[in-house]
This record gives structure tokens, C-alpha cells and sequence, in this order.
């Protein structure tokens, strides 16, 4: 017995030793960064052409290694504040103020200009996503804009008209409903959907509604717009069938398939629409030859669509700050940027390449042409930044949405008392933040002045200075109905 | 004895004792005082860590007073609660496993017999092949295969192999077991729906084939096997109360486990809940006032909470099955209209009614082979054969000698499972939310654990998060009382 | 179950019919396990078709894992790190439950309850400061953070006291008649005769470490110290529709559990009767 417990440590000593001594820290010499990333063809041209481009600028090799695993936003939270996050994270919709308010990410606002990376270099709709209260955080490596991708052989097979380029939700219904019963006909189980999902903050738009008020301070969504926009998407999943349960596509989140399977289910004629980003691209041209379309969102009057862009930042305990700070300069140059105008992982992050031929006729992907130049016009025409407060992570707004949808899909709650409860539940959150954080109350009290002068304005018919309305929508929405203050020229 | 005797023993006692407490202090007893200090703190993650050190500060009981108020806490409570309902059946189904696993060499089979039944399973399933092509019947030809081979060796071995196959779920645990069963449950793609799909299809061409028979004879028979039923129970009370074996809070338990249906029975069909409550209230407490007035002709005095454990173990499994009985009565008469439709098979997880009862089944299919299973068999075991042989001497059926010897001797087994198996229940749910469906839809399947965890590592509240572990660590504490209360009685009997 | 091999029944039918049922419900439990394996030699399309056979076993599906993931790396370190705790475990729960069962020294059942008590925590309220521990020794990353928080074990203390409770004092009284010293007594005499207990203890340790989550999830940054079902994660969005990959790497973690499961069985059963050992 003794024997074999000697035996058992001998054996798991030597185990653990050629473990640790055939680490990839130890078998090269050369600077190893960790990107928490996905990992695509994309990015693994990526990181190939980063060291490329190190070795054309004279600088020393680094290696990075593409941390794909570790991209769930709460490793990457619990590792990032505890010392052993990635060098370079990326920032996915809504963890910018989670990540930035824990103090683990780089602040790169003084070095940006001199290293060419500047926030005023890219998109100015996108700047919210990787700048807090004017600070810079990171960098885009890609603008992305979410549309409705058409898969025009399904409508051709059941002989249905495809969607027009701008539609309104009444039609998204009424040729919804035509294209479910011809393409399911009766006595048949097989379910072919119109549409994968849609996103409820561009339909409440589409009303003129938004997560929060022009300041910020407080949720809006206790509103007759939202109930109803709750009421549609239940119809269109319980009684219409167009979409599939909101709950079965976040199950399906839970390890990432939900991409996989849906983009799977559209090649095969399964979704005759998917609303996704341009990125969805990457997924969809190695799924087979089809016709490819994309149209705009569907609203219920103002015509919208959300922007987002994925940004690269440096965290803060990295080992190998010079290195990192590298990769964000990469992600401003030349080369980057024809990568993604190639690849079709959407917009790149510096506008002149969205015009370049690289993007527009990729060689190779000519089939692409027709939807790129949808997404390109779209995104200039009536693409918006996501609606955020200071006061309360984006990630638990999103949570909260998400599980109040799905709790009108299931019949738990009546669209009123849902959308009643969505800013009962956010408003808390907010009333939480600022009683925790002193910071953040002083700006919250300076903020709620602004808001009542924007109130008082509008209760008394007088337009509003634009440089008080901090919402993105907000700021369109009033530009367009005219309720901006008339001196306020439009920029 | 010299005066430092105890002090000697006292040191070796520790010194055997010290490389494990060493251990036990710094990963158990520290993090629980910690944690228990954390509960009343604020201790932001997103505000105090390496980078920012805002002060964390103690808020009383702040945490707590929030928690009670907080809407998603009390559901997910439910949750937790609901999922441990699987618990009997858990049991249950590893006790059966365990018992039919002793049998094998209780009974010997002939090598000879059991290569002939191999044989015709095989020669069947070949034909079935033969008479479809290879995609469709391929399957039947392949389990029938494996059937005969798992037979026939199953036999030679003695068991061994029925075992393992039983065991199958234990090691494919975790994570590795919720992706699998995503994958099973998928609606579209998932070869549940897909077996599910021919049945369903079946029953509603039988429905549309003989309507009247499903709108109004299933409901008929529901009614009637629930009348039997509690005819049944009523008169198993009045039983054991006169053996004495029942006290007047398991009568009471049990007269419960019936009215209770019974109540919601009456709810659905179109009464109020003050009504129905009142009627099966004072059904039920006649029926009660009945048994307990009777005079007693024998047995001794049982004391109240005699039998009690029993009871409420058998009101776990009865109560479901009275529910599902009044729902067929309640479903039959709208059958045709829906089966004209055709019967689609449920979205598993994806469905706010189905998630909840999908992963409990796959939580049942991972514990019946589990190491309760092996721990019923090992206790199986450990009872003596002469106990078995006196029984026998004395023609007691295979019932008799289940519940007056195999039951008793298995108490202590049985309550070390159910134990562990709270605890497990109250805390687990974690890694199967995480995996299979955020616990959604609509936070059905979202437990205390998995809330934990979210509070904690997603948006950082650990202070928050704490104060739930602790709330949790109660209710682990007071199921665990009441288990060595009314479970350890039965246990010595 | 072998003390009732003496007297077979006559009635073959009977036993017959037990085998078709034990036959039948072990085919079900091991269904999705079957699923699981036919998925693996799928093509990448068809693995999102519920039909149960690939039209041709793509035995090409196995050596793929390897070339996707480090499949080796990870699961030599799933096996070192299960291991260690393992070891850890039995030798610490062991030296406990001696003191526990064997030695009599004054507050000794008040500690013992103590142990008890920690077992109903849930483990999840250890979490978050035992995640604070691992920041602060700087654990974090390392082999060294996953197994020293689950290589004391109340439960295992717990399993093995009950085991050895059961074995007759008066072979260690006999020892130290002898003049054996309590250390002495431990090697000789007591550890070898719980060895069913001790393998017990030894497989549900390893089998529940092998399979831990959530720990080594929040733990491990380098992709080269990921365990086994941290590292089965590489599989969501590596190139689109991946099942038929994901079952095959699990199908191979599984493999040396039941390895393991198979030869040690009878010893595992053997071990959990506690108090088997009778004099």
C-alpha cells in the first residue's frame, strides 16, 4: 500500500513536470499575447498578418495567440479583476461599461492621436462603443450593422415575393403570414420560418420609443409603444409562426450554436430570412452557393437600424503593454482594414475603406456585391448607436429585456404589466447605482436638471439644444421631427 | 491516569488530524467566515478588485431585506423547489435498477436459453432491415444487434454488464451530459421529436379516428381510476391506523395528498378557489374525523407523527399522478379539435411549460445509475440472507418480504440519498442552466445557484451573491433537520 | 448479492424475462450514449439530421479532434490534476477519519460535527471567497489553484470514518498489545483493510474532478492548462456546425472512466458497504 501511494506521487510528479515544461511560454523566445477573440479564418489571417505587418515596421516579432475559449463575458470579467486577464479583449454589444468600470482596461485617450488611432478616425456612431465620458478604451476592428439577410432561393421556391428594400411591420406581417401558410401547407409539421428573430429596441424605435429618457436617468419603457411591441412579437411567434420562440434561440445562445444552427437552418431554406450582422458573411459564404439578399429592418414607422462595432482593448495588467498597444495601431492601418473590406467581417473600422474596391467587389465573393451595397447605404442612411445610461450596465438592461420578451412569449405576463415591470426592474437598477456610487450621483442629479429643461421645453412647444439630448436615437428622432432648437444647424 | 494523558492523545488525535484541517481551514472554514461577512457587505466586483479600490462598506442587512424583495429571488426559490420534486423518482428509479441488478444472480439462466432469445432478436431485426432500406431500419437492425449481444453477455457475465450499461450516465457527467442532451432535445434536428413525431402522428389519426371515445371515455376512465385511487388510499389509512403503524399527522398527510387534487381538480373545472378549497376541505376532513374516530381494535397507540415520513414520500409520487389523472379528464373533451391539428412534439427546452419537466428528465436518466444506485446495492447487499430465509419459511410473497425486510434494511441508505440528495437538489442546477438554456425560457429554469452565479460573476454583486448562498445554506439546513426528523424515525424503525 | 448464489432458482423463464427487462432498460440508459457515438461519425451536415446512422462512418471525425484542439493536452492535464486531488484526498481523508474513529482526544466529536456541518454547505458559498484566496496567493492559472481547494474533503473524511468504524478494534488492540505505535497501526493495520473503502473513495473523487466545471472555467486563462470539459468549449463556434467533432472528443473523455469503472466495480461496491469487514 505504502508502495503504491510512493508510486501514485512519483508518477503525477512526473506528469506535472513535462506539463509544465512543454508550456508554449517556454518553447519560443518571442512576446506571447492572449487575444480574447473568436476564432474564425478571419481572425487567424489576423493575428498572420500582424506579424507580417510587425516585420514590414521594423519591430520585434509577437506572437498572439487567439484565446477563443475564454471569450464568455464572465471569465473574461472574473480573470480581467483578478490579474490573469487576456493582453487584448474584445468587447462585444454591451460589456464595454462593464469591463471600463472595474479599471481594467487600458485608458489609451492621451496616446491615441500621436499613434494614429484616434476615436475621430472611425465612425462617429461608434465611438460610444469603445469610449466611456470621453475616455477611449480601445479600438473598433470592425463596424457592423444588422440587417435582414434574404436567402432569395426559398422565396423563389415557394414562388413568394421577396421583401422590398424598406418595409414596415405591417407588411413584414401581412407577406409573412402569406409566405408561412405556402411554404408550410396544411397537414405537413415541417416548420419554415419567415424570419430567425428580431431585436425589440429597433421595433420600439420604429414607435419613437427607446430604452431611456433624452438624459438617460431614467428607463421609458413603462409605455403604451412597448406593450405593443411586446404584443406583435408574441403574435408573430405564438399565433403567426414567422418567428421561432425568442426562448428556443436563447437556449440555443447558451453555447453558441444559436449562430451555427440558424445560419445552417437559412442556407437550407429552413429561415427564408436571418437578422444578422454583415459579419454573418464569414459563416454564410463556406455554406454553399445561394442567392444572397439583405433588407432593412422592419419597423412601425421611423425607419432605423443599430450599429454596432466590435473594438479591440488592452487590459490593463498586461505583462506586455508596448506589445498590445502594437495591435490596436495595427488595427488602424492599411493592411487591417483591406483584410476585413475582403473578408466580408463587416464594415472595416477606418470609412475610406468602406468605398474601397477590396469591400465592395471582393475578389472571388462577387455574389456578395448586391449586399454589400445595402448594408453600405443603410448604415449612412439610418444606422443608429444603442441606447446607454451611465447609470446602469447595458448587460443587465439587455437581461432584463431579454427575460421580459420571453416572459410575454410564454404567456406569464400581459404585454402592459411586462412593459410596466421592464422599467419597475431597470429603474431600480439605476436607483441601486447611484446610491453606491458617489461619482456617479453628482452626474446623475446634473443630468436630471438637463432633463427637466428638456421636458419644460417641450411642454411648452420650444425646440431643445441638440448638446442636450445624450441619446443617439433621441438626437434622430428629433432632428427628423423637427424639435431641435431652430439656431442648432444639423451637422 | 497521569496528567498528561490527555494532552498526549490530545496531540496524536490532532497530529493525524492536521494535514486534513490544515486544508479544511484555509478552504472551508475561512471562505465561510468570509462569505458570511461578505453577506452583509456591498462589495461591488466591478468597484473593488486589483485595478479600483473603492471601499467595500457593511450594510447590515441591507443584502437581505433587498433579497426578500426581490422578485427574481422568490422565483428562482420556486424553481430550486420544483426541480427537487424529481427527487423521489430519483430514488426510486435507483432502488429499482438496484434491486432488479440483485436479482441477476439470484436466477440463473442457461447460456443455451438465452443465445435462442438472442437469436430470434436478431433474426427479427434482420428482417425488419431486409424489409426497409438501410437509413430507415437501420436503427431497429442496430438495437436489436446490440440487444442479442448485450443478452447473451449479460448472462455470461452475471451482470457485470448490466451495470456498467446502467452507470453509462455517471460518466458522461456535467458538461459533457448537458450538451448531449441539447442535442437530444433539439426540436428540429434531435432524435427525441424526431421518435416523437410517428407516435404523436399516430394518436392523432387515432383521436380523429375515434373522437368520441377520447372526448368522453378517457375522461370517464381518468375519473374512475381517480375514485379507485382514493377509495385505495382511504382505506390504507383506516389500515394502518389500526395497526397502529400511522398517527393522526400521517392520516392527516395523507388524507392531504387527496384533497389537495382533488381541490385543484374542482378549480379547474370552472369553481372558485375559495369554494373548491372549502369543499375538499371538508371532505377531506370528515374522511380524516373517520378514520381517526374509529375506535381502535388493535395494534398500540401509535404516536402522532408515526408513519409520517412514509406518507409524504407517497404523497410525492401520488399527488402528480391524481394531477395528471384530473388533467385528462380536464384535456379529453378538447382532444379532437386539437389532434384535427395535428400534435406537435413539445420544444423542449426552448418552451416555458416543457424546460422545467425536460431537465428533470434528463437529471432522472443521470441518477437512477448513479452512485445511489450503487449504494442501494452495495446496502442490498448487507442484509443478512437469513432474513430472507426466514421470510420465505414463511410464505411471505415477494411484496411482504420487499416492505418488511428489504425496506426497513435499506433505511439507512435511503436516508443518507435523500439527504445528500437536497442538498445536491438545493445547490446544483448550476452547470445544466449554464450549458443548456441561460436559464431560460423566461427564467424557468433559472435556480438559486445559477443566480448566484450570475448576481456574482456576471454583474459582480458578490456581496449580494453572498447573502443568496447564505439564504441558500438555511434552507439546506432546515430540509436537512426535517429529514433527520421524520426520515431517521422511519429509519430506526 | 453473492451471499444468495448458493441456492439458483429453478425458474429459468423467469430469469430469463429479468434478463430481457435488465437487457431493455440498460439499451435505454444507454441510448443517448449510443446517439452520442453514432453522432460522432457523422458528416459535419448530417449531424444536424435526427436520423440516428451516418450514411458512411466517418472514422476520420477522431484524429480531426486532435488536429481542431490540443484533445491530448487537455485530457493529460484532466488526468494529472483529478489525480493529484485524488491522491490528496484519500491520503488526508484518511489520516482524518483514523483520528476520527480511532483516537480518543478531548473535543473530538465537536470538530467531527463540525466536518458534518460544512458538508450541507453549498459549495457555491465557498466560491467567492475561495476565488479571493486563489487572487491573493496568486494561484490563479495554475495546476496548484485546482487542486488544493478540493483535496480536503469533509465527505471523504466522513466516508472513510464510517468504513472504518466498522473494523474490528481488536486488531489494532492486538497491534498495540505488541507495542505498535498509532502510526504504525494506521499503515499496517487499519489502511490496508479499508482498501475497499479507500477505492471507493478514490473513484468517486476522481470521476467527480475529472468531470468539475466550473472551477478550472474560472480559473484557467491558458488554453494550455484547460482541462477536459473546459477545453470541449473550443467546440461552440470553431467552424460553423461542429457536433459531429463535439462527439467525438467526449466520446474519448469518457473512455478511461469506464475503463477505470469496469475493472474496479466489484472493489467500488465492495467499498461502500460500510461495515463490511466483519472479524
Amino acid at each position: 500500500m505504502k508502495r503504491f501511494f510512493l508510486i501514485s506521487v512519483l508518477v503525477l510528479t512526473a506528469a506535472s513536470a513535462a506539463l509544465y515544461w512543454t508550456r508554449p511560454e517556454n518553447r519560443g523566445t518571442a512576446t506571447v499575447l492572449y487575444w480574447m477573440t473568436q476564432n474564425d479564418p478571419v481572425k487567424r489571417e489576423t493575428v498572420a498578418l500582424f506579424r507580417q505587418w510587425l516585420v514590414d515596421q521594423g519591430l520585434p516579432p509577437v506572437d498572439v495567440i487567439i484565446d477563443h475559449s475564454n471569450q464568455d463575458v464572465t471569465k473574461k470579467l472574473v480573470q480581467g479583476v483578478s490579474g490573469v486577464g487576456g493582453d487584448l479583449i474584445d468587447l462585444y454589444f454591451c460589456e464595454l461599461e462593464t469591463m471600463q468600470s472595474t479599471g481594467m482596461l487600458a485608458d489609451l485617450t492621451d496616446e491615441a492621436p500621436a499613434a494614429g488611432y484616434a476615436a475621430s478616425t472611425t465612425y462617429p456612431a461608434i465611438v460610444s462603443d469603445f469610449t466611456v465620458q470621453g475616455r477611449q478604451y480601445g479600438y473598433p476592428r470592425n463596424v457592423d450593422m444588422t440587417m435582414c439577410w434574404v436567402n432569395r432561393d426559398t422565396f423563389a421556391r415557394f414562388a413568394q415575393p421577396e421583401p422590398p428594400r424598406q418595409w414596415s411591420w405591417d407588411e413584414f406581417e401581412e407577406r409573412g403570414r402569406r409566405f408561412v401558410a405556402a411554404a408550410n401547407p396544411p397537414g405537413t409539421r415541417q416548420r419554415i420560418y419567415y424570419l430567425n428573430r428580431v431585436w425589440p429596441p429597433v421595433l420600439r424605435r420604429g414607435l419613437g420609443l427607446t430604452t431611456f429618457n433624452e438624459t438617460g436617468t431614467r428607463c421609458t419603457l413603462d409605455d403604451p409603444r412597448n406593450a405593443e411591441v411586446f404584443r406583435r412579437v408574441r403574435r408573430w411567434t405564438v399565433d403567426e409562426h414567422l418567428l421561432p420562440t425568442v426562448a428556443d434561440q436563447a437556449s440555443m445562445l447558451a453555447d453558441g450554436t444559436a449562430y451555427d444552427s440558424s445560419f445552417g437552418l437559412f442556407a437550407a431554406g429552413r429561415f427564408a430570412m436571418i437578422y444578422e450582422g454583415l459579419w454573418a458573411l464569414i459563416r454564410l459564404r463556406p455554406l454553399g452557393e445561394f442567392k444572397l439578399g439583405a433588407v432593412e429592418p422592419f419597423t412601425g414607422g421611423f425607419k432605423n437600424m443599430e450599429i454596432a462595432s466590435g473594438a479591440v482593448a488592452v487590459y490593463a495588467g498586461s505583462k506586455h503593454p508596448g506589445a498590445a498597444r502594437q495591435f490596436i495601431r495595427f488595427l488602424a492601418s492599411e493592411p487591417f482594414n483591406l483584410l476585413v473590406a475582403r473578408s466580408g467581417d463587416s464594415m472595416p473600422p477606418l470609412p475610406e475603406f468602406g468605398r474601397h474596391e477590396a469591400f465592395l467587389h471582393p475578389p472571388g465573393f462577387e455574389g456578395d456585391w448586391e449586399t454589400k451595397a445595402a448594408f453600405a447605404r443603410a448604415g449612412t442612411t439610418i444606422g443608429l448607436a444603442q441606447s446607454k445610461s451611465p447609470f446602469v450596465l447595458p448587460s443587465v438592461v439587455l437581461k432584463i429585456d431579454t427575460d421580459m420578451l420571453q416572459t410575454v412569449i410564454a404567456g406569464r405576463l400581459s404585454p402592459e404589466d411586462a412593459a410596466k415591470e421592464e422599467a419597475e426592474r431597470i429603474n431600480g437598477e439605476i436607483a441601486l447605482t447611484i446610491s453606491q456610487d458617489a461619482a456617479l450621483r453628482r452626474e446623475y442629479e446634473r443630468r436630471l436638471e438637463v432633463q427637466r429643461r428638456i421636458e419644460a421645453r417641450r411642454a411648452a412647444g420650444e425646440g431643445v439644444p441638440a448638446a442636450w439630448i445624450r441619446d443617439p436615437f433621441h438626437l434622430a428622432y428629433y432632428r427628423a421631427q423637427g424639435w431641435l432648437e431652430k439656431t442648432e444647424g444639423a451637422p | 491516569m497521569s496528567a498528561g494523558r490527555p494532552v498526549r492523545r490530545w496531540l496524536t488525535g490532532v497530529g493525524f488530524l492536521l494535514p486534513n484541517i490544515a486544508g479544511f481551514c484555509a478552504f472551508t472554514l475561512a471562505p465561510l467566515v468570509m462569505s458570511f461577512a461578505l453577506a452583509f457587505s456591498n462589495w461591488d466586483i466591478l468597484r473593488h478588485n486589483l485595478f479600483r479600490k473603492d471601499a467595500i462598506r457593511f450594510v447590515g442587512l441591507g443584502n437581505f431585506s433587498r433579497l426578500f424583495s426581490d422578485l427574481q429571488f422568490w422565483r428562482d426559490l420556486g424553481n430550486t423547489l420544483f426541480f427537487l420534486l424529481g427527487l423521489p423518482f430519483a430514488i426510486a428509479g435507483s432502488l429499482a435498477a438496484a434491486l432488479l441488478l440483485a436479482q441477476v444472480n439470484r436466477r440463473r439462466v442457461s447460456t443455451g436459453s438465452a443465445l435462442v432469445v438472442a437469436t430470434v432478436v436478431l433474426v427479427f431485426s434482420g428482417l425488419v432491415l431486409l424489409s426497409g432500406g438501410m437509413a430507415q431500419r437501420g436503427v431497429v437492425f442496430l438495437f436489436g444487434t446490440m440487444a442479442a449481444a448485450v443478452l447473451v453477455s449479460g448472462v455470461l457475465t452475471g451482470g457485470t454488464l448490466y451495470r456498467t450499461l446502467f452507470y453509462i450516465p455517471h460518466f458522461t457527467a456535467g458538461v459533457a451530459t448537458f450538451v448531449l442532451w441539447k442535442k437530444l432535445y433539439n426540436p428540429h434536428t434531435g432524435p427525441i421529436n424526431a421518435a416523437l413525431r410517428p407516435l404523436l402522428d399516430g394518436f392523432s389519426s387515432a383521436v380523429c379516428a375515434w373522437p368520441g371515445f377520447f372526448a368522453l371515455g378517457v375522461p370517464a376512465l381518468a375519473g374512475c381510476a381517480m375514485v379507485l385511487l382514493a377509495l385505495v388510499q382511504v382505506r390504507r389509512l383506516r389500515r394502518r391506523w389500526d395497526d397502529g403503524e400511522a398517527g393522526a399527522a400521517a392520516v392527516a398527510a395523507g388524507i392531504l395528498a387527496l384533497a389537495g387534487p382533488a381541490m385543484v381538480f374542482l378549480h379547474w373545472h370552472g369553481m372558485g378557489t375559495g369554494i373548491a378549497g372549502g369543499l375538499a376541505g371538508t371532505v377531506g376532513v370528515a374522511l380524516f374525523g373517520a378514520i381517526v374516530r374509529r375506535p381502535r381494535r388493535w395494534g398500540p397507540i401509535p404516536t402522532n407523527d408515526a408513519g409520517l415520513g412514509s406518507e409524504l414520500s407517497l404523497a410525492l409520487i401520488g399527488v402528480p399522478l391524481l394531477l395528471l389523472l384530473a388533467g385528462a379528464i380536464r384535456a379529453g373533451p378538447t382532444l379532437p379539435a386539437i389532434a384535427a391539428l395535428g400534435i406537435d412534439p413539445p420544444d423542449w427546452l426552448g418552451d416555458y411549460a416543457w424546460a422545467k419537466p425536460a431537465l428533470m428528465l434528463m437529471a432522472l436518466w443521470a441518477a437512477i445509475g448513479s452512485n445511489s444506485m450503487i449504494l442501494f446495492l452495495a446496502g442490498l447487499s448487507n442484509i443478512p440472507p437469513e432474513l430472507y430465509e426466514a421470510a420465505d419459511m414463511d410464505g411471505a410473497s415477494a411484496g411482504q418480504r420487499f416492505w418488511n425486510i428489504t425496506w426497513p434494511q435499506l433505511a439507512p441508505v435511503t436516508f443518507f440519498i435523500a439527504v445528500m440528495g437536497v442538498i445536491n437538489g438545493l445547490q446544483g442546477g448550476f452547470e445544466m442552466a449554464r450549458t443548456m438554456t441561460l436559464g431560460g425560457p423566461a427564467g424557468s429554469t433559472t435556480t438559486l445557484s445559477y443566480f448566484i452565479f450570475t448576481e456574482g460573476f456576471e454583474i459582480g454583486r458578490l456581496g449580494y451573491a453572498s447573502a443568496v448562498a447564505w439564504v441558500m445554506f438555511a434552507l439546506v439546513l432546515v430540509f436537512t433537520l426535517l429529514n433527520f426528523r421524520f426520515g431517521n424515525r422511519d429509519a430506526n424503525d | 448479492m453473492r451471499t444468495t448464489e448458493s441456492n439458483p432458482s429453478p425458474s429459468t423463464a423467469r430469469g430469463l424475462g429479468l434478463h430481457v427487462l435488465l437487457t431493455l432498460l440498460g439499451l435505454a440508459m444507454a441510448a443517448p450514449f449510443l446517439w452520442m457515438i453514432l453522432a460522432s461519425l457523422k458528416t459535419a451536415p448530417e449531424a444536424g439530421d435526427p436520423a440516428w446512422l451516418p450514411r458512411q462512418a466517418q472514422w476520420g471525425n477522431y484524429p480531426e479532434v486532435f488536429r481542431v484542439i490540443p484533445f491530448l493536452r487537455f485530457a493529460a492535464n484532466s488526468l494529472v490534476v483529478a489525480g493529484w486531488v485524488t491522491l490528496l484526498q484519500v491520503l488526508t481523508s484518511a489520516l482524518a477519519a483514523f483520528s476520527f474513529s480511532r483516537l480518543e482526544w478531548p473535543g473530538r466529536d465537536r470538530v467531527f460535527f463540525l466536518y458534518l456541518a460544512t458538508m450541507m454547505l453549498p459549495g457555491i458559498v465557498m466560491l467567492i471567497p475561495n476565488y479571493e484566496i486563489m487572487v491573493r496567493w496568486g494561484l490563479m492559472d495554475t495546476f496548484l489553484g485546482l487542486v488544493l481547494p478540493s483535496a480536503f474533503s469533509a465527505f471523504g473524511t466522513f466516508l472513510l470514518r464510517q468504513f472504518m468504524l466498522g473494523i474490528p478494534r481488536a486488531l489494532d488492540e492486538a497491534a498495540e498489545m505488541d507495542g505498535a505505535s498509532k502510526w504504525r497501526i494506521f499503515w499496517d493495520v487499519i489502511l490496508p483493510l479499508s482498501r475497499p473503502g479507500l477505492v471507493t473513495l478514490a473513484i468517486f473523487t476522481f470521476m467527480g474532478n475529472y468531470h468539475s466545471f466550473f472551477w478550472p472555467f474560472v480559473m484557467m486563462k491558458t488554453v494550455d492548462n484547460y482541462t477536459l470539459p473546459v477545453g470541449l468549449l473550443f467546440f461552440d463556434s470553431e467552424h460553423g456546425q461542429v457536433t459531429h467533432l463535439l462527439m467525438a472528443a467526449v466520446t474519448m473523455s469518457v473512455l478511461p472512466l469506464i475503463v477505470i469503472f469496469v475493472f474496479l466495480q466489484r472493489q467500488l461496491i465492495r467499498g461502500i458497504q460500510i461495515g463490511a469487514v466483519k472479524g
